[in-house]
């Protein structure tokens, strides 16, 4: 099956480079073509045995399936979106080439059994997305894009240099003890942009060209929480202490969202909170830790993409970024509605998600309270965005079709996939 | 044949697609007509563990969706000419829907699923109607002690759901432990619960049936549309406090059930006295509830048979006086109608009777009572006297009578006789005419608490985090300087260097080279001999 994958890569990363010229299309059909893969390919593919590093191995086992499919249908949905927000940036068609290319590094992200080929597949997450910051981002695009590029390089080098000290690469056998198994977590960690090593996270998110932001801040960060969820296993972490660690950064990344007036930032604060309760659900034991990270990573990945593309439509057609200069219509109240409805976790996927990590809380008061105010806090300023965007007052948006129903269809998903909760409940 | 509970469940939620496309509630009469019927005659059971249909769940089934029927086919009328009725029905079947999963749900996360569906949908209705809609809005505009009294749809909305997400983060982690202490999702399966979850359960059940502190949220809830209060106050949401206490009441320990008993008194207190110095009737009626809702809490582990009985009969008589005081607001287009239609009235004195225990229905709410609670139903009397007999009155039925004229009338069909001594209650009509203090129509100052206190409190964290943050953010961003400075000591440096070994020390070689170059031979001769003297001495010291 190792032919399948090769072709699937060779055509995916053609059709991204042939989006140079093709645009849009030739990007879509870039990222469908790695979506097929994962439809009918194999589910553990051995490449090749590389010396020193190992056998270079790849699977799509059904642990991974719903980190690559979310990823993969939020980089189609994204580069749907696209179109009229890049003729607003006056973007050239190359960029859709490395959108594409960032989308395809997710699926290898995850999708290696190699944690040196883990991180090539980061390192072209970073690249590619700091070619896009770089040459289409906001404000001070050049230091923010470098600002990113330094931090996301030091999370992915400490989990390299951690990955080579425990002198295996292979994500099955992975035992790392002491300074191997801290640098792992803490590349990790500073990679999602947890508590201490956000300080990154707000200025990438909230100046990437807002398509990547919907991409940027819902998948790249919250793939790490699967390698941490999967890799717990083997190595000597203090997973008590990284669960409320993760509530401690849900409660901080909460009150940061208060500080903004740029929807954008309050976004990309928002995902550090999220970050934390994935890092909280990625260190729980046993199979609710697989169900809380998988379900908040699904939940947070579409209501958030959604959150950044009602923004990109506000940028578009109000050319403000403002939260109280924003106004609603009909179709914007919708959105705005279910989007943070759905990133609060008051109901849909992301309440389920939620429900899993309280059943990962150690038997202490300490504990049960910083989990209420995680959970409280994480709930709470979605409500009280949304009020401000409410009371910022009714207007005309205009929403354009392609770029509305996008959004709507990421931030109908939290609720679409509840029809899956007969397989869900355990 | 039985219906799937599960195909009941799903028809409901999917009746909230189907209305906000249709825009009139036809779903929502279709749906909850069949569920009555199904769990009234028809038959319903469970296809899976996920939820039950015992005698609890089969009572509260038939009482919620013959409410919500009723309720549905008013606001047809209520409705009718409103402006977002698309969002209306849908939030209105979502909280149907969430409120009847809830109750069947035997799964931990279906529970909270309906839980947190009931929280939402109430966010969702309050929202109804526009800021600038005066009919959305709470309180007269005056300020006191630093407080506008005045609340638009937005911010009654914001209370709602800061406050019921307490409550749910508390279930939450409660259930979580409770869950994992028994190692099964299964409620049904579980035995005694630690102390730690028996509160956390306790403090949910608090906040979602607005017992004290956290009640305010249930006045300016009265924001919504009055069909929004009638459902939420009547066998929904606040309803969902004491039925979870109901549905744990076997692994809840007898101090939670003194816990409950003494906030539920003090709430009942609170709601009753409140009540009696509101000027707005859907307040009034709001504070009505809070007060049985802490009569049910008080009861819900003590005498769950008693706390069930209350929930029907209040659930009827409260569906009833929000819709019959909603038929004067329609009919006056103002909040505080001068007066009223005399169907509602005569509705609203037979849900009176009911509340004090004198229709059939109230007698059976009244059967276990302790005679203490008269004193309850004595300020029931004061506070819904005061909308009858200090009200005009306007001889008009109309359609929108019949939905709460056929609910009233529900409650004279049970098989128990009423115990004449209640009607010693009917007395407390004489404090319709008491004028009542200020500070109970200030609520008793809590608003205060909810609206300067605990955001001045907030305020402070998030300030304090914020600023640390920024601080560390500056000082990370000034690590930039520290990284030029480096940059030009490395190149400073490496300059030094680069000059030292490319200019300074071929230019030293060749001085030398020159300057030896210049010497005679004698000179070497000369050297060579002091050196090899210098040798051979340092040789003789070392020997010797």
């Amino acid at each position: 099956m190792s032919e399948l994958f090769v072709l699937a890569t060779v055509a995916a990363t053609a059709l991204a480079l042939a989006a140079v010229r093709l645009g849009v299309w030739a990007g879509l059909a870039s990222i469908a073509a790695m979506f097929a893969y994962l439809a009918v390919g194999g589910r553990q593919v051995l490449l090749k045995d590389v010396p020193y590093i190992g056998d270079v191995a790849l699977s799509a086992t059904p642990d991974k399936l719903p980190f690559i499919a979310v990823s993969l249908v939020l980089g189609l949905l994204v580069t749907a979106y696209a179109p009229r927000y890049l003729h607003h940036l006056r973007a050239d068609r190359w960029y859709y080439a490395v959108n594409s290319l960032y989308v395809l590094s997710f699926a290898w992200i995850v999708m290696f059994e190699n944690l040196a080929f883990v991180f090539l597949a980061l390192e072209l997450s970073i690249i590619t997305s700091f070619l896009l910051i770089w040459y289409f981002g906001y404000g001070n695009r050049r230091v923010v894009a470098l600002l990113y590029f330094i931090w996301a390089q030091v999370g992915s080098i400490l989990f390299l240099v951690g990955a080579a000290m425990a002198q295996s690469f292979d994500a099955a056998a992975f035992k790392a003890y002491g300074t191997a198994a801290l640098l792992v977590l803490v590349g990790l960690l500073v990679k999602m942009g947890t508590l201490g090593v956000h300080f990154w996270l707000p200025y990438a998110h909230a100046e990437a060209p807002t398509p990547l932001s919907a991409l940027l801040s819902p998948v790249h960060v919250g793939l790490m929480a699967y390698w941490i969820w999967r890799l717990k296993a083997g190595a000597d972490w203090p997973l008590e202490a990284l669960y409320l660690y993760g509530l401690l950064t849900a409660i901080y990344g909460s009150l940061l969202v208060f500080r903004e007036v740029d929807i954008k930032r309050a976004l990309a604060d928002s995902t550090i909170a999220n970050m934390g309760l994935l890092a909280a659900a990625a260190s729980i034991r046993g199979d609710f830790g697989y169900w809380a990270t998988a379900l908040l990573f699904t939940a947070h990945a579409f209501a958030k993409a959604a959150g950044f593309m009602l923004s990109g439509i506000y940028i578009v057609q109000l050319h403000t970024r403002q939260i109280d200069q924003l106004a609603w219509d009909r179709k914007m109240l919708a959105l705005g509605v279910l989007a943070f409805v759905a990133l609060s976790g008051v109901f849909g996927l992301g309440l389920v998600g939620k429900i899993y990590v309280a059943l990962g809380v150690p038997h202490s008061t300490t504990a049960v309270g910083l989990l209420i105010a995680a959970l409280f806090s994480t709930a709470l300023y979605n409500f009280y965005l949304f009020n401000r965007v409410y009371r910022a007052g009714a207007g005309e948006v205009k929403a354009p079709g392609d770029m509305y129903y996008a959004s709507l269809a990421s931030a109908a998903m939290p609720y679409v996939l509840l029809a899956a909760l007969p397989w869900l409940l355990h | 044949m039985a219906t799937p509970l599960e195909y009941i469940l799903a028809a409901a939620f999917l009746a909230s697609l189907a209305d906000l496309a249709l825009r009139r509630g036809v779903a929502a009469l279709a749906v909850s007509a069949y569920a009555l019927y199904a769990s009234a005659l028809g038959g319903a059971s469970p296809l899976t563990n996920f939820v039950k249909f015992g005698e609890l769940e089969r009572g509260l089934f038939i009482f919620i969706s013959g409410v919500y029927f009723a309720i549905s086919a008013y606001s047809h009328f209520y409705m009718r000419h409103a402006e977002r009725r698309g969002w209306f029905w849908a939030w209105m079947d979502l909280f149907y829907a969430s409120m009847l999963t809830f109750v069947a749900a035997d799964h931990y996360v279906l529970l909270i699923l309906g839980w947190g569906g009931l929280d939402v949908a109430s966010w969702g209705l309050i929202l109804t109607y526009r800021d600038d809609d005066e009919m959305g809005h709470v309180g007269h505009g005056d300020r006191k002690w630093g407080l506008l009294w005045l609340w638009t749809p937005s911010a009654s909305a914001l209370r709602a759901i800061l406050t019921v997400e307490l409550g749910s983060a508390s279930l939450l982690a409660g259930m979580g432990l409770a869950s994992a202490a028994y190692n099964t999702p299964y409620i049904s399966h579980w035995g005694a619960l630690g102390e730690l979850p028996t509160a956390l359960i306790l403090l949910a059940a608090f906040v979602k049936s607005a017992q004290l502190p956290f009640t305010d949220w249930l006045m300016t809830a009265m924001s919504a549309p009055t069909p929004v209060s009638a459902l939420l106050h009547s066998s929904t949401m606040v309803k969902a406090g004491p039925i979870l206490l109901l549905k744990l009441h076997g692994a809840l320990s007898p101090a939670a059930a003194s816990v409950a008993f003494a906030v539920g008194v003090a709430t009942a207190l609170y709601g009753g006295l409140v009540a009696l110095g509101q000027r707005e009737p859907k307040v009034l009626l709001a504070a009505s509830t809070a007060s049985y809702l802490g009569l049910i809490t008080a009861y819900a582990l003590k005498n769950p048979e008693e706390a069930l009985w209350l929930i029907y009969a209040h659930g009827v008589a409260k569906a009833t006086l929000f819709m019959a005081v909603g038929h004067a607001i329609h009919e006056a287009h103002s909040r505080v109608p001068e007066a009223y239609p005399l169907s509602s009235k005569i509705a609203m004195g037979i849900a009176l009777l009911t509340l004090v225990g004198l229709t059939p229905l109230g007698a059976l709410a009244k059967a276990h009572a302790e005679l203490w609670t008269l004193a309850f139903s004595a300020l029931t009397a004061g506070y819904v006297g005061r909308l009858i007999l200090r009200t005009a009155t306007v001889n008009a039925f109309g359609a929108m009578a019949a939905p709460y004229a056929a609910l009233v009338a529900s409650s004279l069909f049970f098989p128990q006789l009423p115990n004449p001594l209640w009607a010693v209650a009917l007395l407390g009509a004489a404090l319709a005419y008491a004028p009542p203090p200020e500070a109970l129509a200030r609520r008793l100052w809590l608003p205060w608490l909810f609206d300067v206190a605990s955001p001045r409190v907030f305020g402070y964290v998030k300030s304090f985090v914020v600023r640390a943050d920024g601080l560390l953010d500056k000082i990370m961003l000034r690590t930039q300087e520290l990284w030029h400075a480096a940059v030009v000591v490395v190149t400073v440096a490496d300059h030094v260097v680069d000059i030292a070994l490319h200019d300074g020390l071929t230019e030293a070689v060749r001085r030398m080279s020159r300057a030896v170059s210049a010497r005679n031979f004698d000179y070497y001769l000369y050297v060579a001999g002091v050196g090899v003297g210098a040798l051979l001495l340092l040789v003789l010291i070392w020997t010797w």
